[in-house]
């Protein structure tokens, strides 16, 4: 069987319905999860046939393990992969149990096991296509690159299995302004989804009240003013913001709970961190929030990104922060349009195995 | 990540949070923390053992700190290592809830003698 064919894979609901079933769950690239029953027979995984669970996926050999029934749950074994099998993040020389809940992975494509009831099964199922909906809805909101004007911007964005809340938007104020932001709501799942949108339909349709959004430090009081966090269900977002004055080369930002943004310019193009010291979005009630501004160099860059970007665990169990991420900006070689794919590649290679933990999140902005 | 729950005298809590605070742990957290900031008048979150803090960790540190102030409590972070510090202060955390480095200070800060 293919992944493809998976959801044709289903138990007969009168005699299975109360029976726990053995269940991989396969987490693809885009982050969608696919659910697998497993029976009694030992079944191979692999990038081909004769591999019972066929994943067309390069880190993966023609047949990369076996997973079989071992008592209660399952076991799963390396068939001598190229790229090995990770079970909780540890490359496994022998055949090696799985709980339920436990993540393994073959290369960097991850599986899921799980016992469950059939009707668990299907709520879980339900649940997870309701966020990768959520996720494909905040990104249809998101801006298109730009390659040309008076700013360009491209961006890479990778949600994670959950949805985190990251979004971001970019683009012309009036004819002599840009502006742009980024922001993370606290948490995962459809709640900070549905926050992360509300906050891009605002901001894009212009309908925040009394809020110039040519000043950044009045769009982030605004939204401060809108969304008090005054239970647990209603999230923190941090936030970092910016408008542009085309003709001045002046950018004035606000950062809210968040990490700086950094600025690559001539002559010495050392990354330099933009912050101002505000506090989450939500956090405080009428609190006023300070801006700072700079005048812009032509060919400066302007790196954004979330904290998926560099709040990210190592092969070796090493968790990164902030100063290990800004030296991968120091390396870029300069404008392009492919540098956020570029700093994703950067991430990626240290990462442990596995979907990363967070939305990551990397907008790039040149002013030429 | 693990926890512990001291109960101390006149309706005070100290909490050790101990390892990395990410989302998955974070729902440990949720419930008792919530339970601690309506049941208690002072509450000291010991912060030195704790090596990671995500943003929904932040999210319950400061649901906690509304639901115990609105009340006239306190509640104080005690000795957090250099990165959560830094966390913190980038947050805003700080505004909310005071940040000390000894015992003493953070007992004070709740309202016990030191």
């Amino acid at each position: 069987m293919t992944t493809q064919s998976t959801r044709a894979i289903r138990l007969d609901r009168t005699t299975e319905a109360v029976e726990a079933r053995h269940f991989l769950i396969l987490t693809e690239p885009s982050g969608a999860r696919r659910w697998l029953v497993v029976g009694q027979a030992a079944l191979t995984i692999g990038r081909s046939e004769p591999a019972d669970i066929v994943v067309a996926d390069d880190v993966i050999s023609r047949v990369h393990c076996r997973i079989e029934p071992h008592g209660d749950s399952l076991q799963v074994t390396d068939l001598g992969s190229t790229n090995g099998t990770f079970v909780d993040g540890r490359r496994i020389a022998e055949s090696t149990p799985l709980k339920s809940g436990t993540q393994f992975h073959l290369g960097d494509r991850a599986f899921g096991y799980e016992r469950r009831l059939r009707g668990e099964q299907e709520d879980a199922e339900t649940l997870e296509r309701d966020l990768e909906s959520a996720s494909r809805y905040v990104q249809m909101l998101l801006p298109q690159p730009v390659g040309d004007g008076p700013v360009r911007a491209a961006w890479h964005f990778v949600p994670c299995a959950r949805v985190g809340g990251d979004a971001f938007g970019y683009g012309p104020i009036d004819a002599g302004t840009w502006g742009g932001f980024i922001l993370d709501v606290t948490g995962h799942g459809a709640a900070a989804a549905l926050h992360a949108v509300s906050i891009l339909n605002l901001i894009g349709r212009k309908a925040l009240p009394g809020a110039d959004p040519r000043n950044p430090a009045a769009v982030v009081a605004a939204l401060n003013d809108m969304f008090p966090a005054d239970s647990a269900e209603l999230p923190l977002f941090s936030m970092w913001a910016f408008s542009y004055d085309i003709a001045a080369r002046r950018l004035r930002y606000c950062s809210a709970g968040h990490h700086p943004a950094i600025l690559v310019a001539p002559p010495d193009r050392q990354p330099k961190p933009l912050n101002t010291a505000n506090p989450l979005v939500g956090m405080i009630a009428g609190r006023a929030f300070a801006a700072d501004e700079i005048v812009l160099p032509p060919a400066a860059t302007l790196y954004l990104f979330s904290d998926g970007v560099f709040e990210i665990e190592t092969a070796d169990n090493r968790q990164l922060a902030l100063q290990d991420f800004i030296p991968m900006i120091a390396k870029g070689a300069g404008p392009s349009r492919s540098e956020p794919q570029r700093l994703y590649r950067e991430v990626r290679a240290l990462a442990r195995q596995g979907p990363l933990a967070d939305d990551l999140c990397i907008v790039t902005l040149e002013f030429p | 990540m693990q926890y512990k729950i001291v109960d101390g005298p006149a309706e005070t809590a100290i909490v050790v949070l101990d390892g990395k605070l990410d989302y998955s742990a974070a729902g440990q957290i949720e419930m008792p923390m919530s339970v601690l900031a309506g049941s208690k008048k002072g509450l000291i979150i010991d912060l030195s053992a704790l090596t990671f803090l995500a943003s929904i960790g932040i999210r319950h540190l400061v649901t906690a700190a509304k639901a115990i102030q609105r009340k006239g409590g306190r509640i104080v972070l005690l000795r957090p290592t250099a990165s959560i510090a830094e966390v913190l202060a980038t947050s805003g955390v700080t505004e909310l809830i005071p940040v000390v480095q000894s015992d003493i200070e953070a007992r004070t800060a709740i309202g016990l003698a030191g």
